[in-house]
């Protein structure tokens, strides 16, 4: 299995049942897995982000904030398909989540198109004066990814998880500081 | 006395159980039977008494010869496990392995159970793991390979 899957595992069992989140209804989604040559489906509800969060530490301040941020998370999902050649999948299965995403509230905020035929477009749900969630599409030739976060999330909050669980820690860049001349 | 010790081995036998009837439902729907696995119960009992990573119980069921195509495991997997467990992760790669996730929270423990299938051998793997502990164990690992 792929790391970075396998952190997410982690993330996911570390993370923790209350009610389940409103997972994304993508139509035709069956249709594409069954023509994938590899699938993978990553499924963390709400009740298994609050059972990992229950698991974290309110004493320790770095766990406390990792608590915090993934008590208010509703689930995260990941739905990852490769296929065996170009053109297997077609426009208008890509068409169909962007249809979803066109609903009140989602907007895109990224779009990268490159020349290869990679394409990722990343969108949000404003929740008043948050975010509501993230949606991430990932679609190369032969490869299509669709990562949704579901609640309440501030990038920057998503830094807090780093070096913790089995995430990789990220090095936060200092502000360049112009040098004084002498 | 004899009272105090049944009481204290109950959620074991009552997990044991569970696995077992897991098995058994397996083999009855793929007609196989799971191999026998030489000094598996000493494995247990070291995994019971040092908790690796956190882990405080193992439970292994292999099943060789397996006739179940890789379109019908999940369905299959699903049905075995029952609704008591979730299913977080399924992955199936173009070999044809399979890999479903499940957990069950268990108290302070979450229970982990792996269900794959690759070509015609079928295994089932079921961990009882305290988090906290494998964070730790998790974040040691990661700063011991930074430093």
């Amino acid at each position: 299995m792929k790391q970075p899957f396998l952190k997410l595992i982690m993330v996911g069992l570390s993370l923790s049942c209350l009610c389940a989140a409103e997972e994304f209804k993508i139509p035709g989604l069956d249709k594409m897995a069954a023509r994938a040559k590899e699938t993978v489906e990553v499924t963390l509800d709400q009740s298994m982000l609050q059972l990992a969060s229950g698991f974290l530490s309110k004493d320790d301040p770095d766990e406390a904030k990792v608590k915090k941020l993934v008590a208010k998370l509703k689930g995260i999902y990941v739905r990852s398909f490769e296929f065996s050649k170009e053109g297997e999948y077609s426009a208008s299965d890509v068409e169909i989540f962007r249809t979803q995403l066109k609903q009140p509230g989602w907007s895109r905020i990224v779009g990268v198109k490159s020349v290869d035929g990679e394409n990722t477009e990343i969108y949000v749900l404003k929740s008043g004066e948050q975010l509501g969630g993230l949606v991430v599409l990932a679609a190369e030739p032969k490869e299509f990814t669709f990562v949704h976060i579901d609640g309440p999330i501030n990038p920057e909050d998503l830094s807090e998880l780093s070096g913790h669980m089995g995430i990789p820690e990220i090095v936060k860049r200092k502000p360049k500081t112009e040098k004084k001349e002498e | 006395m004899r009272r105090l010790v049944f009481l204290l081995l109950f959620p074991c036998l009552l997990q044991a159980g569970e696995f077992e009837w897991m098995t058994r439902e397996f083999a009855r729907q793929s007609g196989t039977q799971p191999m026998h696995i030489p000094f598996f119960g000493l494995a247990r009992f070291v995994v019971g008494v040092a908790h690796p990573a956190g882990t405080h119980d193992l439970r292994l069921a292999i099943f060789e010869h397996a006739n179940v195509r890789a379109e019908q495991f999940s369905l299959m997997a699903d049905s075995t496990v029952g609704q008591n467990w979730k299913p977080i992760v399924r992955v199936r790669e173009s070999s044809g392995e399979v890999s479903n996730i499940y957990v069950q929270q268990d108290g302070k423990r979450v229970r982990v159970l792996v269900a794959s299938r690759d070509k015609d051998e079928v295994v089932f793997v079921q961990v009882s793991i305290k988090p906290t502990e494998l964070m730790n164990f998790l974040d040691e690992r990661q700063h011991t390979h930074h430093a």
